[in-house]
């Protein structure tokens, strides 16, 4: 249980946070320079804050009141940071004992043989962090971290400094540890994509401030987070479940509370709980069920809104039997169809279009 | 003991103060031998480590070697090649400079041109990568932009100038070697200092001492304040 | 080589070697403060640290001379602790100490700020106090600053001649180290050649310093690239 209640001021730049998450892994979603790496600095305890409180399974960290501050080799936190920070002057060896070797007998929960299998680490341990991959050195910095048995694993933008490839192969790490390990995660990243895919609960950091906090699905979705996510990559998250597989067409087709997504192929099994992001700018809208058309995907659904006018476009929130969903076409198409809100349309989203990089597993 | 001490600063500041012939005729000497070593060796030095500072001409890298090797040779070595080369069985023997005031400014002039040259070397470097392109561009070669260099960093250099001004009369193991430490002739404020604490004469020492440590403080503190100025002047 | 220049080359050695394994350590504290740390004067401080190199040596030896006298303040203090320094050869070791302490400094805190200070910030969270940092990961990474301001200080400690001859004078066998010999050596009639055998010792001694220094950097650095 992760609970924080801080000010915390840093040069020029202040920001005040208060919420709590219980959740396996809770994200800090946010714009470069929002404040997220200064909040989780001081979690670490390597930021002071000005006042408040930091409290990680039920272990008060920080508490201004009561005078209160753990320095940070006592807090029991693991911190992997952006660029991994690895101790050139030592082997990945030397480098994953250093912590170790500082954690009580008592304490070290962490099986070790477990952590090298988990990262794939055996091969790596004679070498120089030097000589190792962007990709290699993560993987390094998460078992050192993992290896001081901490009570939380902080990640400030793990997938930063890594390309395509890399992101996957880590990002698979990452669920594989929140399975395996049953390790409390706070995960920071401004990647959209990345946080749908991981978080079950996110925490919306812009400008010093918590402009959002809740489920990850349902945060995801709003649409004030569009200047966060950028115009072209807002939409919403959906939670379903696989409902079957089409060897054939090699489709997925995933059942949610507003009906069935058919998707490209997703590899999970059915029953498994899925998240998939759905682009504002990829859904169109029908005021009757169209025939004779590509798109596969043709949802029932009612208008509840219709929001920020740019230009020539215009935001219209819909509801698919609860779940929100949000469609963005022109002001003239909006006048031409008569939107308004209660109005029953067809939302037509094409299979293509859903972000499969971020179908992430709760 | 501690009265004592006090006892001799007064008698020092009155020496310093008052005008004692023997305290400034040293005081005189020191200046006119350290100046005008500093001025030799920046007039050999500046351009030297200009030179090498823009351009690569064969023999660069023993020019440098030889630099830095008199940089890190112990200031008596130095003295001693200089004595070596003036006393009556050296080379230049028959010059009979040796022991005169001549001879201080040689070596001093060669303890020095080193440090400037090194400094010259560094400022003319940065600034040539700074304006390398815009010279090229107008066709001027590595060797004609010194000028231009030396003359766009005259601060600077001035300032080079009084740190060069400083190390000569702090200089004292080479200069006791060539000049000998002669009453009137050779004693310049730091080896008086050395001969007059070394026969317990305190007030003279103090009094030197002071004026030394004023000179040589004024000297860093000037170079310090024109490089500062040099800097708002010109960005 | 003849005994008494053998005399004169160990003499020059150990007060090189002595002034330098005191003034390591202190200089290494000094460095990390105003290599890491803020705090009001720090630029007094700086000053102050700075100002051997600033002032000539036969004023630093007249001021060791006055403080550290068997009549001195410090002196007459630790006399009956059985340390003295004046006309001693640790009157030279501390003299060369002193001239060589900015030289020292300067290395030392340049090669502390080289080190990324995110590593340390890593070390802590992984559960080292800021003493364990600084031991395993701190100086290590600035060892081959460390080694060259060592070099550079020890050099000038061999060369040392202003300081030492004001402050302990130049009495043979116990503070007449290499430099004051040379000096010496010329004052004598026919004493030339002495003095210069003499300074090829010298020479000798401070290449092979800066070829020790050499080598064990550049082993340093191979070590922590392989």
């Amino acid at each position: 249980m992760l609970e924080v209640d801080v000010a915390v001021r840093r040069d020029d730049f202040r920001i005040e946070a208060a919420f709590a998450s219980d959740a396996p892994i809770v994200a800090f979603f946010g714009r470069s320079g929002s404040g997220k790496t200064t909040l989780v600095n001081a979690i670490a305890g390597i930021l002071k804050p000005e006042r408040g409180r930091i409290v990680i399974g039920g272990r008060v960290l920080f508490d201004s009141a009561n005078g209160v501050d753990l320095p940070p080799e006592h807090r029991r936190v693991g911190y992997v940071f952006q660029d991994a920070l690895l101790f050139p002057h030592m082997t990945v060896r030397a480098n994953l004992d250093y912590g170790e070797a500082l954690t009580p007998l008592a304490e070290r929960v962490i099986d070790r043989e477990r952590v090298l299998a988990l990262l794939g680490l055996q091969a790596l341990l004679e070498r120089r962090p030097t000589s190792l991959s962007g990709g290699e050195r993560q993987r390094v910095a998460i078992g050192r971290a993992l290896l001081t048995s901490p009570r939380v694993l902080l990640l400030d933008e793990p997938l930063a400094s890594l390309d395509g490839a890399r992101k996957a192969e880590i990002l698979a790490y990452i669920e594989i540890l929140r399975d395996e390990l049953r390790l409390p995660i706070v995960y920071v990243s401004h990647a959209l994509e990345e946080v749908t895919r991981l978080a079950d609960r996110v925490v919306v950091v812009s400008e010093g401030r918590v402009a959002a906090e809740g489920p990850a699905a349902e945060v995801l979705s709003r649409p004030e987070l569009g200047p966060l996510t950028g115009r072209f990559e807002g939409g919403a998250v959906i939670e379903a479940r696989v409902a079957s597989h089409d060897p054939r067409y090699e489709l997925t087709t995933l059942a949610f509370a507003g009906g069935q997504l058919v998707v490209p192929n997703l590899d999970a099994l059915p029953g498994e709980p899925v998240r998939v992001r759905i682009r504002a700018r990829d859904v169109s809208l029908a005021l009757e069920r169209p025939r004779g058309v590509s798109v596969q995907n043709v949802l029932p659904a009612t208008v509840r809104s219709l929001g920020a006018e740019f230009g020539a476009i215009v935001e219209v929130s819909l509801d698919m039997g609860g779940v929100p969903l949000r469609a963005r076409i022109t002001r003239k198409a909006a006048e031409e169809l008569g939107l308004a809100p209660g109005l029953q349309v067809h939302a037509l989203v094409k299979a293509v279009s859903i972000d499969r990089h971020s179908a992430g597993f709760a | 003991m501690v009265s004592d001490i006090i006892a001799s600063l007064v008698t020092a500041l009155r020496l310093v103060t008052g005008g004692d012939p023997n305290l400034w005729s040293v005081v005189s000497l020191s200046l006119e031998v350290s100046l005008t070593a500093a001025v030799l060796a920046c007039l050999f030095g500046l351009p030297l480590g200009a030179w090498i500072g823009v351009r690569d001409f064969p023999g660069r890298r023993l020019v440098i070697i030889c630099l830095n090797a008199l940089l890190g040779l112990p200031s008596v070595v130095v003295g001693l090649l200089v004595y070596l080369m003036l006393s009556r069985a050296g080379p230049l023997g028959s010059l009979g400079i040796l022991f005169t005031p001549t001879a201080i400014v040689i070596a001093q002039t060669l303890l020095v041109i080193p440090i400037v040259a090194a400094m010259a070397r560094q400022f003319v470097e940065d600034a040539w990568q700074e304006y390398r392109e815009q010279l090229t561009s107008l066709g001027v070669t590595p060797t004609r932009a010194v000028p231009t260099l030396l003359f766009d960093l005259r601060y600077t250099l001035l300032t080079v100038v009084l740190l060069g001004f400083g190390r000569a009369a702090s200089e004292v193991g080479a200069v006791m070697i060539v000049g000998g430490n002669i009453d009137g002739v050779t004693r310049v404020m730091t080896t008086a200092i050395a001969l007059e604490t070394s026969k317990g004469d305190l007030p003279l020492a103090l009094g030197l001492g002071i004026v030394l440590i004023t000179v040589v403080l004024a000297l860093n503190a000037g170079a310090y304040a024109l490089r500062e100025w040099s800097i708002r002047q010109h960005g | 080589m003849s005994g008494a220049e053998l005399g004169i080359l160990f003499l020059s050695l150990q007060v090189g070697l002595v002034s330098l394994a005191a003034s390591l350590p202190i200089a290494i504290g000094v460095a990390f403060v105003l290599a890491r740390k803020d705090f009001p004067g720090k630029t007094l401080f700086d000053a102050v640290v700075h100002l051997p190199l600033v002032l000539p040596p036969v004023v630093v030896g007249f001021v060791l001379l006055v403080l550290f006298g068997t009549q001195g303040p410090i002196g007459s203090l630790l006399e009956p602790l059985g340390i003295v320094f004046a006309f001693r050869w640790t009157g030279a070791a501390l003299a060369a100490a002193i001239m060589g302490f900015p030289l020292l400094v300067r290395a030392v805190r340049l090669a502390i700020e080289s080190v990324d200070p995110r590593l340390e910030l890593a070390a802590r969270t992984l559960g080292a106090s800021r003493t364990r940092v600084f031991f395993t990961v701190t100086l290590p990474l600035a060892a081959s600053g460390v080694v060259t301001g060592a070099l550079l200080a020890f050099a000038r400690a061999l060369g040392e001649f202003g300081a030492t001859i004001t402050f302990v004078s130049n009495i043979p066998g116990e503070t007449r180290t290499l430099p004051l010999a040379i000096y010496t050596a010329t004052q004598v009639p026919n004493g030339d050649a002495e003095a210069l055998r003499l300074s090829i010792i010298s020479i000798l001694v401070s290449l092979g310093a800066l070829a020790l220094s050499e080598w064990m950097v550049r082993r340093h650095k191979r070590g922590a690239h392989a």
